[in-house]
């Protein structure tokens, strides 16, 4: 009687686990989820686990072999590698390729697909993980939002504040000050609004708003000392498109300006240079030496009506972080009216190299709009131009570098045209982008096509920021706020 | 003598029978509509992610079960006989718990028809999600199988208080309080106690799950799924119509309007529709009904009842619009199967395939949606096949044919 169910056992097992046989050569490349056919990776990240993308593939048969030594096998419905021996294969073959030799089977019948190469950089990746909000892309209304941390070498993904903890809020803005966890800042909008800044490893919570601002704080970003803030302050408004062919909002201001918050003062620096009344001037960020703020600025346009005229040039004005003063000259770096482009999302490269930055057609909220593309800015030769390999023809947006400037990630919706996904690159000697690669995730061809959230605002962050969600959210459930002072 | 006996023990047996009908027939041609609200309010997935989801807070295996059930509310019959069953075996185990407390129990027979009709209440509250109703069934359940002795009972109610908390949320709190109907057999004092210290483990679990889950405490008291915000739940009228505008009911809906008109922009705009669409109005009357619409998104039957209306006049994306924010108006988060289907059909129409492949995905994992989703799934990858069906086509040729603006 055991025989026989020993015999049924195996039966079974073999049943449910298929290995390649009868295999058919072909000399196409898989068809693979995600795309990770030839992109670069650095030593310490996830597996880049993938499916066929084929739904009737039903067991597929990956084989990955170091040009250093080294194999891994994978055999199931995805490649879903062992995470140990992955970081041991990537160690062993730094600066050097992985050849990927796929099988799949389809209709009982297995095929073998031309060999793909992954390239190991000997560039390192020293962040520990990623800081991101997950978000639906909503009109008006939200739901469930938070602000997670996700590991970059497995899959782990926690949260930092999800605002179920803080019922109708909305989190949004988290960043760190160059990748450092101890120091960041987010903001909390609704009933008990706040801007949340973590410095000297204390929380505050700032006033949601100050009444001589005119505003909220909005778009924030560190000065490299940690001293200093700068901020946007926005009057932003929506408009839907009846039926613009892949366009679903338009996000303008009808107002911004920016200043610099001094954390240590609790104190307001503005400049009338920054807040120009028939300009208007966003999304301000330090150069990493400090004596820079760069930002951009446009001609306030009559709206709705002239939306799309509404472009923005990239400009930056001298600071001092000892005086916290502005320097009395605005340097255009990036014209738009020549450019007849519009520019957003400044991010210069921490070892001061390059400045990234979105292109558009017009305005600046970037998330919405298909022609988006990931441009860079040599600030040596300012020289710039599109960073080719790293776009697709939707929307790429939303970028941050790693500490040593060797790596950046952005957002883009290549994916599906709506949910916006996070994919990693490198820079190259030449100033190229190396072809980017998405997020990993366990069984990633599952997890994103079911995900109803889009990836947010991400950045790198070197460790893991040690964050207690339960004292955070009863500070920003109590009524204890910081109030801002303005310094003209 | 013998006959009156026997009548007796069938005494139960009616009453549960008429409760029965009562019930399904309540659901069934009363409050329908309140079986389409709640089944507009969830995506119930046939996932790993979603049971460890739901298991990942307290109350939330009540919640998926609920859930579950309210899936099949797609459906009327199915719906009110899940009541009607619900209802049944609430009288049931309320019958075999009163036996536990009362001899007589022919006399006090009624009394077991409390639990059910409070059950029934409970459930025609548009704010009480079905996690209520499902937790209280399961907590009366565990009670019927504690056993008969104070000291097992004890020791039982000892684990299953904290286990039934995380599982089933606050409604556990009842099976502390059972424990005093051995008041009459023990000691008072060590029975009180028992019960003082039960619910003090109880009050332990809700303060120790507000550390490890995202919920303020309040809520963890309360129940995380135990209570709707009211702001965005509509008025009975809305869900009417609601309901009869997604069963393309167009002849009741005009009735009932030309019976009793209405301002409310929602109810005005499907009206509107319906009697343009039995030819009682002109297109013109038509758009003029739609106009307050525009701006209205007040609740989540309104946002509903208008992005069926938006679709089949050919105004795709406010229809889009509407039935995302309808879906992310949901008081618990939850998303909505019905508002992902109707967002397969306007990204079809608009021609973003991909984004209507991803919710075709989703809706393939649900048990009522599925086999629409697997017919949908035909169409998004063979665009060309679109020209055969007459619906889509011609919104299609509307989409492509209406110039760009903003609303």
């Amino acid at each position: 009687m055991n025989k026989y169910l020993l015999s049924a056992f195996l039966l079974l097992v073999l049943a449910c686990s298929s290995t390649p046989h009868d295999v058919q050569e072909s000399n196409r490349l898989p068809k693979i989820y995600p795309d990770y056919i030839d992109v670069t990776i650095p030593v310490g990240i996830a597996p880049l686990n993938f499916a066929i993308a084929d739904p009737q593939v039903t067991t597929v048969d990956v084989v990955v072999r170091g040009a250093h030594g080294g194999k891994l096998h994978a055999n199931g419905k995805d490649a879903d590698f062992n995470i140990k021996e992955w970081h041991q294969l990537l160690t062993q073959n730094k600066g050097a390729d992985l050849y990927v030799e796929v099988c799949a089977e389809r209709d009982g019948r297995w095929t073998r697909y031309r060999d793909f190469r992954i390239h190991v950089s000997n560039q390192p990746l020293d962040e520990w993980g990623l800081t991101y909000r997950l978000i639906p892309p909503s009109y008006a209304m939200y739901s469930k939002m938070g602000i997670y941390q996700r590991d970059l070498s497995n899959f782990e993904e926690t949260p930092l504040i999800v605002n179920t903890a803080i019922p109708n809020q909305c989190v949004n803005c988290h960043t760190p000050n160059q990748t450092n966890p101890d120091q960041y800042v987010f903001h909390v909008r609704g009933e008990h609004g706040a801007t949340v800044i973590r410095r000297n490893g204390k929380i505050e919570l700032l006033k949601a708003k100050n009444e001589l601002l005119g505003g909220s704080m909005v778009y924030p970003y560190w000065h490299p000392k940690g001293r200093f803030c700068a901020f946007s302050t926005n009057k932003t408004l929506q408009m839907f498109h009846a039926a613009a062919k892949s366009k679903r909002i338009e996000v303008y201001d009808s107002e911004s300006d920016i200043f610099v918050y001094d954390t240590q003062r609790h104190s307001i620096l503005r400049d009338t240079l920054l807040m120009r009344k028939e300009w208007a001037e966003n999304t301000p960020v330090f150069s990493p030496d400090g004596k820079w703020l760069y930002f951009i600025t446009a001609r306030r346009q009559n709206y709705p009506a002239d939306y799309n005229k509404e472009r923005y040039s990239l400009c930056r004005v001298a600071f001092d972080s000892m005086s916290g003063r502005f320097g009395t000259q605005v340097d255009t770096l990036i014209n738009a009216r020549t450019m007849g482009k519009s520019v957003t999302w400044p991010r210069p490269s921490y070892d001061g190299r390059y400045l990234l930055y979105t292109q558009i057609d017009y305005g600046y909220f970037s998330v919405w709009h298909p022609e988006s593309d990931l441009w860079i800015l040599n600030l040596k030769t300012m020289q710039t131009y599109p960073l080719t390999a790293a776009n697709s023809k939707r929307t790429e947006s939303l970028h941050a570098w790693t500490k040593n400037s060797k790596w950046f990630l952005f957002t883009s919706r290549r994916d599906d045209g709506l949910y916006t996904r996070i994919y990693l690159s490198s820079i190259d000697r030449q100033g190229r982008a190396t072809k980017p690669f998405m997020l990993p995730q366990r069984h990633p061809k599952e997890y994103y096509r079911l995900l109803l959230y889009s990836y947010n605002t991400p950045d790198f962050t070197l460790r893991p920021v040690d964050s207690d969600a339960f004292k955070l959210q009863h500070d920003i459930e109590s009524e204890h706020r910081i109030s801002t002072q303005i310094n003209q | 003598m013998h006959i009156k006996e026997k009548h007796l023990q069938l005494l139960p047996t009616l009453q549960n029978a008429l409760l029965a009908v009562a019930v399904f027939c309540y659901w069934m041609w009363i409050a329908p509509h309140l079986l389409f609200y709640r089944e507009s309010m969830q995506l119930f997935l046939w996932t790993e992610d979603y049971l460890s989801e739901r298991l990942a807070v307290p109350g939330g295996f009540a919640q998926y079960l609920g859930e579950c059930i309210v899936q099949l509310f797609l459906n009327p019959a199915i719906g009110a006989g899940c009541y009607a069953l619900m209802a049944v075996m609430t009288k049931i185990i309320s019958a075999r718990l009163l036996s536990s407390v009362i001899t007589d129990k022919v006399r006090w027979s009624w009394l077991t028809l409390l639990p059910p009709l409070v059950l029934w209440y409970i459930t025609t509250v548009p704010t009480i999600p079905m996690t209520v109703p499902v937790a209280l069934l399961l907590t009366i359940t565990l009670m019927a199988i504690l056993p008969d002795n104070p000291r097992s009972s004890m020791w039982l109610t000892i684990v299953l208080v904290p286990t039934g908390y995380w599982l089933l949320g606050p409604a556990i709190v009842l099976l502390p309080l059972y424990h005093l109907r051995f008041l009459h057999r023990a000691q008072r004092f060590h029975i009180v106690t028992v019960v003082l210290g039960t619910l003090l483990l109880l009050a332990g679990s809700v303060v120790a799950s507000s550390r490890v889950v995202a919920y303020p405490l309040r809520m963890l008291v309360q129940g995380i799924d135990y209570h709707w915000a009211p702001e965005l739940m509509g008025d009975e009228e809305e869900m009417i119509y609601d309901m009869l505008s997604r069963r393309h009911r167009w002849a009741t809906i005009a009735n009932r309007y030309n019976t009793h008109p209405s301002d409310n922009p929602a109810i005005l705009a499907v009206a509107k529709f319906a009697l343009y669409h039995e030819g009682m109005i002109e297109r013109q009357e038509l758009l003029q009904g739609l106009a307050p619409s525009f701006r209205s998104q007040n609740s989540i039957p309104a946002m509903q009842m208008i992005s069926e209306v938006y679709l089949r006049v050919g105004f795709i994306t406010m229809s889009q619009r509407n039935a995302f924010e309808a879906m992310e108006g949901i008081p618990n988060c939850n998303k909505s199967a019905r508002s992902l289907y109707r967002l397969v059909e306007t990204n079809l129409i608009t021609g973003q395939y991909e984004v209507a492949l991803k919710y075709i995905n989703i809706l393939e994992h649900t048990l009522m949606y599925r086999s629409w989703a697997n017919k949908m799934r035909r169409l998004v990858e063979h665009p060309q096949r679109i020209r055969n069906h007459v619906f889509y086509h011609e919104l299609q040729l509307v989409y492509n044919a209406t110039p760009d603006a903003f609303f």
